[in-house]
């Protein structure tokens, strides 16, 4: 008896020596935020993690980690047509779905998945468009069916794209985690069984990793695709721990519970950093927060105020106290990493005394008065919307504004953008293409008002009519020149200032190698493995 | 014996009835589509119809029936209870028979100063610092979750000390001393309450016992303590306290849910609070009546065990007592 007690005293001493056992070195553990609504990144909602996507699907071109521009997927090769009206797109011939107890695929992969997976989402007569409930946030923020008038086979391995007007800017919709392709056998046999929701919940894809167990809240599970066409990747299984919270998301990390952790919170970055078996990958985010004016309001509708406001703000402050240098500053909307960035642009610099002196030159009537709306929580471009307010609050009454924080939950938010009830607002936007069009167009066309994502409720002419022409080109530098001309125009009007672009953080344990992670957030485990 | 096990058995009945009629005017009150009729009789009488045959209606947040969510769920809560009441026995029993051997004396006060504290911290708190200390310092324990993630355990029984021992993976053993590892931090906070209500009682019994006049007989004898105990201490001072541990058990499941919610244990606990979030009624009923259900279930069954080990009990038989 006293035996068996003193042995399972020494128990734990002995198995936490251990050595890093056979089923450990053959597989990782992701610690992901939260369970995923369907595993058809499609139907995915643009805030939504997209962490399975990479996983299980591929796309027909990608984006470059490096450069940052398009490059070859499912799709080997693509042309454009001299109008910029068609796409064509010339597909790999060795591509193999995933087999699974719940499909066998009998052929790789050919056109005819590319057709079925983009008609799906694209026309509502289609018999699966109305699976799952039928919406596709991404294809539809991104106005996707009044873009294409049709997606044809031309070939067994080749597919066109036929547009209705030119827009360069589709290449980089494509390489989006949203624009997966699906086999379209396997939608085949659903529809004979008549089980067509299956397609959204069991997944069959091409990604370098297969589904193998779904446990809501809890855990995801995946096994190796042996078939995947850039090769087997090298861990045979790969696990996503549900974790909510960060907290013990980073907690699992530091006893090692969890090799790779999603969305470390900015306060965090100092204990990861420290911590010597923990790893941290740091790349610009295609995110920006900033301070929108209500342009439709007096007097935010006078640039001269909307400047005086502008150099009131500390925005170093805000980086450090806010972002705890998790962010850069920026300097206009578009990230420095893009390469539409404009470099030559001068910024407003943080000044007191000459905010006071343009707020007098702009004959508003003073004191002023305004209301800063922001939302409750943590934003993924703003860390701490409210305590951004805070400090853009303490920095006006230095200029003698006096700042009302008006703090309001998602859903009221939304209305209140909506009806366009603030002065001023605390916002941002996370871009899902690298594409600098995703940047200008949902927030100063005028068009966006009505999406309620423009929230200086921007219109000008000159503005949309710049943002237009600068999708139909297709050639990179006369392109460049209008995102830079759009650049210097928004610093001249100013209708947002522009904040932070926050640093897209990955915590990972020191023994993970090659772990790929894209800067929209999501991470590839395709060449991940552990040493 | 048969008769007495139908008046426990009434008892049961009567209270679960009464709890149902609770939580059908409870029901009755918040949810705004629950079919109303008008007549209170007729719906109660159609809700528990339905509760008997098992069907405690659909959890909106899976999809499942709500008892098929529960049955999965609640294994891994049970395993826990178990666990705790198993390590509370074996550090309960040698504690109070030394407490209860010295009364008044140093060893004594230890003990029963540390069962003091054991009983007034706050289950959360302990937990959080166990957590601290031999998970996130010391790293010897996991912070969270049943069992290593990489393995891959069939469920068969739900209880994963048993399941992973019936698997036929070729890691089963590796996966067993996983999930004890797993075990070990949210178990030690759980028996902290049965421990020290087994400590109290077995030292109270103790000392009660050897100041009775057989022990007396015994040392006269010339037994040493060590026989005494063996012999005729225990044997007298132990069945009272069963009763007692059933008793507990309510106590233990209602800290399990809070020991789990910190250990991130996918028992029932965190799956109660989250069908609380999502307003989930259907689900927040059949899990609370399930526990009371359970709770009962368990009282009543300890206190059989108690008639079957004790012989004076088994005076209440013939309404002796």
């Amino acid at each position: 008896m006293i035996r068996l007690i003193a042995l399972l005293l020494t128990l734990p001493i002995i198995t936490s020596c251990k050595q890093e056992t056979q089923v450990q070195s053959t597989g990782l553990v992701y610690c992901s935020n939260g369970s995923p609504t369907s595993f058809n990144p499609q139907l995915a909602q643009t805030g939504d993690s997209l962490d399975i996507s990479s996983q299980l699907y591929n796309t027909l071109v990608r984006l470059d980690p490096s450069t940052q521009t398009i490059a070859a997927g499912l799709a080997s090769e693509w042309h454009v047509s001299r109008d910029g009206l068609s796409y064509q797109f010339e597909l790999r011939q060795d591509i193999q779905f995933h087999s699974t107890p719940y499909f066998t695929p009998t052929r790789t992969m050919n056109a005819d998945d590319v057709v079925f997976s983009f008609q799906r989402v694209l026309f509502p007569t289609h018999p699966f468009h109305s699976v799952s409930g039928g919406l596709y946030p991404f294809f539809n923020n991104t106005q996707f069916s009044r873009l294409i008038k049709s997606i044809k086979k031309i070939g067994p391995y080749k597919v066109e794209f036929e547009l209705y007007r030119p827009d360069t800017s589709l290449l980089a919709n494509l390489a989006t985690e949203f624009a997966v392709v699906l086999s379209a056998e396997y939608a085949q046999q659903l529809q004979h069984s008549g089980k067509f929701n299956q397609i959204d919940h069991l997944p069959v894809g091409t990604g370098p990793y297969k589904f193998k167990q779904f446990l809501p809240d809890n855990l995801i599970r995946f096994e190796r695709h042996w078939g995947y066409w850039e090769g087997g990747a090298p861990m045979q299984q790969l696990v996503f721990d549900i974790t909510p919270s960060p907290t013990k998301r980073l907690a699992k990390l530091i006893t090692g519970e969890c090799d790779v952790m999603a969305y470390p919170a900015a306060s965090q970055a100092n204990v990861i950093s420290n911590h010597p078996d923990l790893l941290m990958n740091v790349q610009t985010g295609y995110k920006v927060s900033f301070w929108s004016f209500n342009s439709d309001r007096p007097p935010f509708d006078n640039p001269k105020v909307r400047k005086a406001l502008a150099t009131a703000i500390d925005r170093d402050t805000i980086l450090k106290a806010v972002y705890f240098n998790t962010g850069v500053a920026a300097h206009g909307l578009l990230p420095p990493t893009s390469w539409a960035y404009n470099p030559y642009l001068s910024d407003y610099a943080y000044s007191p005394k000459q905010a006071r002196q343009l707020l007098q030159e702009s004959g508003v009537k003073l004191p002023l008065s305004l209301t800063i709306y922001t939302p409750s929580g943590s934003e993924p471009y703003n860390p701490n919307s409210f305590k951004t307010a805070e400090f853009i609050q303490r920095d006006l009454r230095k200029i003698g504004v006096n700042a009302e924080i008006i703090v309001q939950e998602p859903h009221l938010l939304q209305h209140s953008i909506i009806m366009g009830k603030y002065d001023t607002l605390v916002s941002g936007w996370s871009a899902v293409t690298s594409d600098p069009d995703n940047f200008f167009r949902p927030q100063f066309s005028c068009n966006a008002i009505e999406n309620h994502t423009n929230t200086s409720r921007w219109c000008s002419t000159e503005l949309d009519g710049l943002i237009n022409r600068a999708v139909k080109l297709n050639r990179m530098v006369p392109r460049i020149r209008i995102y830079r001309e759009i650049q210097s125009h928004l610093r001249d009007e100013l209708p947002l200032l522009p904040i932070a672009h926050s640093l897209q953080l990955q915590a990972y344990r020191r023994d993970v190698h090659s772990l790929n992670s894209s800067p929209f957030g999501g991470v590839n485990f395709a060449g991940a493995y552990r040493n | 014996m048969f008769i007495y096990i139908i008046r426990r058995l009434n008892v049961f009945v009567i209270t679960l009835f009464l709890l149902s009629v609770v939580a059908f005017l409870l029901q009755r009150q918040v949810i705004t589509d629950f079919v109303n009729t008008g007549n209170i009789l007729s719906d109660y009488q159609r809700y528990i119809l339905a509760m008997l045959s098992g069907n405690f209606g659909t959890s909106l947040a899976s999809g499942n029936p709500v008892l098929t969510d529960i049955l999965a769920i609640f294994p891994a809560t049970l395993e826990l209870c178990l666990m705790a009441f198993v390590v509370s026995i074996l550090i309960g029993i040698p504690c109070g028979i030394f407490a209860g051997l010295s009364r008044g004396g140093a060893v004594d006060y230890g003990i029963m100063t540390i069962t003091l504290m054991g009983v007034s911290v706050p289950a959360f708190w302990f937990a959080m610092l166990l957590m601290m200390f031999f998970s996130l310092h010391l790293g010897w324990f996991p912070v969270s979750g049943r069992i290593g993630l990489l393995y891959d355990i069939p469920v068969i029984t739900g209880f994963n000390l048993i399941d992973t021992l019936l698997s036929t993976k070729p890691y089963k053993y590796e996966a067993f001393f996983d999930s004890l590892l797993h075990l070990a931090l949210p178990t030690l906070v759980l028996a902290t309450i049965p421990t020290t209500e087994v400590i109290r009682q077995v030292r109270a019994s103790i000392g009660e016992e050897m100041d009775k006049n057989y022990i007396k007989a015994a040392q006269a004898k010339g037994l040493n303590t060590f026989q005494i105990i063996k012999r005729h201490g225990l044997r007298n001072a132990l069945p009272p306290v069963i009763p007692s541990l059933g008793l507990q058990f309510g106590r233990v499941l209602t800290t399990a849910m809070i020991t789990e919610t910190v250990f991130s244990w996918p028992g029932i606990g965190p799956w109660m609070v989250n069908s609380i979030y999502l307003e989930d009624h259907s689900a927040i009923q059949g899990g609370m009546l399930f526990i009371a259900a359970f709770v009962l279930l368990a009282n009543m069954a300890t206190d059989l065990l108690h008639l079957l080990i004790d012989p004076l009990k088994r005076n209440e038989l013939y309404g002796k007592s």
